[in-house]
């Protein structure tokens, strides 16, 4: 991977103090880029000031694809392609392809959210996934703010004191 | 602010409703002569037998129809659509005994601060419960037509063959019997439920906690198993008993858990208007929203399944049922408005979470559910007694009667509860920080 950036990365050990830290953090007016956590904490995606997910918008989309799928396809193979009489039933028998097209309404909807999230977390197959610190997985919460040409070292340095009167139990930086 | 005060402006209010329910049905027994439904020619002579001879004309032309009748009377359509009212509220109350249970079984915390409310509900199954035992009594020959003696008559006109075969199960001892067990087990559910949860606001204990959940536990097996579906075939699904659906027991149910969700609701919302429940906020609506989405779209579900079905085997004996309900010359409108109501608004209407927090849109969304519910039940119940359709100001009169009636006991009982937002409870405090 070519496009590395760098990070500033703290290192806490409890839930309940990296969610005071978020919230002393930003509201002393600095822009944290993201939080990595072993396990969901609640009313964390709050306090970061994350925006709602999209994904339904994506999932009603699949969702309104499946529709269109199944019933347009349903619609030309017992009307145009191969129509059969099914005990004097009407060709175009909506009512019974209402289990279909539900189906693959969900179906669709179901696949296609799972393709765009691994594809939003960038969690394709063969990709190696950028890690910040590997004990995220397991036990640490880590908090990282984005180092880029405009972060000067007096950022570093009064974000890294923050971090540390906050409990953070670790401060460093990481290119990834 | 933590014990409701039944005030007078309230039962004001409530007399208000019961008297436009009055007047509605007043105009409606008078207007009924006029209406549509007894238009025809032919049903004049009916009218007129059934009037010198009223026990014994229901039979007659039992073969045609299989529920075969004269034509509705004002004694008729009142019969049905008091029987239907009666059917209805007693199992919205049965539903919130369910939800009840369901809530408590499941360690359902978001509820705690709200129980109280469906536990009051619950009640009113005893009122309920006595009115539709009056109508067994009274009019037993009136509602269910598999009653008729003259039915099991070999070799007569009237025999009929299938009831015949279904006489094992279809009669009076049968019926009776689990008509009182029912009833039992329903006061008994209800009497521990109060008793449980009302001691555990003077004197909580971890034993009450745990015979709480023993309550709910047993009441679960007890609705699924006897009474909801021991009530709906006797009661409900007999009124038209040549034909059986297995679906329909879940359909009642579903549609009267929708409905006692949303009249919870609208509970809840008056009593925060009130000034009480302080620390139920728009979380604790958004998870009854959610509630109602979702059995809203189980009821449609186990509706057009049944619908569904039966269309697609086309059997004259299963089809007989719809074409009793769907066409438009009887309850076309209403079969199909009660799917919108009940199915199509709810679900596009609650689908994104902004709607789930309005209270508004709520609202909004519980009346339509209450009333689409009352229309699905009149469709279950009256069709086959009115076959010519009868839904009118009667039955809106008596829904706004005896709504004020189940109202008013709630209320009543609520006001008996000391701790309304069950402070004690053990799961409080999750109640308390509900965030979603």
């Amino acid at each position: 991977m070519s496009d590395t950036k760098k990070y500033l990365v703290g290192i806490f050990d409890d839930d309940d103090v990296l969610l005071h830290a978020v919230k002393d953090i930003r509201k002393s007016g600095y822009e944290i880029t993201d939080a990595y956590t072993p396990f969901p904490v609640h009313g964390l995606e709050h306090a970061l000031g994350l925006e709602p997910t999209r994904i339904h918008a994506a999932g009603f989309i699949f969702g309104a694809t499946g529709f269109t799928v199944a019933l347009s396809m349903i619609t030309f193979i017992n009307l145009f392609n191969y129509p059969t009489d099914f005990g004097g039933k009407p060709y175009w028998g909506l009512l019974a392809y209402v289990p279909i097209t539900f189906e693959h309404t969900v179906l669709f909807s179901a696949i296609g959210m799972t393709v765009s999230f691994y594809y939003l977390c960038k969690l394709w197959p063969g990709k190696t996934p950028k890690i910040i610190d590997e004990r995220t997985t397991d036990h640490l919460f880590a908090l990282t703010f984005e180092l880029d040409s405009t972060k000067d070292a007096n950022y570093v340095n009064t974000v890294s004191e923050l971090l540390k009167k906050e409990g953070a139990i670790e401060v460093y930086q990481k290119e990834v | 602010m933590n014990t409701y005060i039944f005030d007078s402006s309230t039962k004001k209010n409530i007399l208000i409703a019961f008297g436009i329910g009055v007047l509605l049905l007043l105009i409606g027994i008078f207007s009924y002569n006029s209406g549509a439904s007894t238009g025809h020619g032919d049903d004049k002579h009916a009218v007129h037998a059934s009037a010198k001879d009223a026990t014994h004309t229901t039979v007659t032309e039992g073969a045609e129809h299989g529920h075969g009748h004269e034509a509705p009377t004002v004694r008729t359509a009142l019969i049905a659509n008091s029987y239907n009212v009666f059917y209805y509220f007693f199992y919205i109350a049965l539903g919130a005994i369910f939800i009840l249970a369901a809530a408590n079984v499941a360690w359902g915390g978001w509820q705690i601060q709200v129980q109280k409310i469906t536990l009051a509900m619950t009640v009113p199954i005893v009122v309920f419960l006595a009115l539709l035992f009056v109508m067994f009594f009274a009019f037993n020959h009136d509602i269910f037509h598999w009653t008729h003696e003259s039915l099991y008559v070999k070799g007569s006109d009237t025999f009929d063959e299938v009831l015949n075969i279904k006489k094992d199960f279809l009669n009076m001892k049968t019926f009776w019997a689990f008509t009182i067990v029912i009833a039992i087990s329903c006061v008994w559910i209800v009497i521990k439920f109060w008793n449980t949860l009302t001691k555990m606001d003077t004197n909580p204990s971890r034993k009450l906690f745990s015979s709480s959940r023993v309550v709910s536990a047993v009441s679960i097996v007890v609705i699924s198993f006897l009474i909801n579906t021991f009530a709906t075939w006797l009661w409900s699904m007999s009124i038209q008993p040549h034909w059986y659906s297995t679906m329909f027991t879940w359909n009642t149910m579903a549609g009267a858990c929708v409905a006692a969700l949303s009249i919870m609701l609208l509970f809840m919302h008056y009593l925060k208007a009130k000034g009480y429940l302080p620390n139920v906020n728009e979380n604790h609506e958004h998870d009854v929203a959610k509630l109602m989405f979702a059995i809203s779209i189980f009821w449609c579900y186990t509706w057009f399944a049944q619908y569904m079905l039966i269309w697609y085997a086309n059997i004259p004996e299963e089809t007989e049922y719809f074409r009793l309900r769907r066409n438009l010359d009887n309850y076309g409108i209403l079969f199909h408005g009660s799917w919108v109501m009940n199915f199509i608004i709810p679900f596009f209407v609650l689908m994104t979470r902004n709607a789930k927090r309005k209270k508004a849109i709520t609202i909004f969304c519980a009346i339509v559910i209450i009333l689409g519910q009352f229309g699905a039940f009149f469709l279950m119940n009256c069709p086959p007694l009115l076959p010519k359709g009868g839904f009118g100001l009667i039955s809106i009169g008596l829904l706004l009667i005896f709504g004020s009636i189940f109202t008013y006991i709630t209320l009543m009982m609520l006001a008996k509860v000391k701790d309304l937002s069950s402070t004690t409870h053990p799961y409080y405090k999750e109640s308390y920080n509900l965030h979603i």
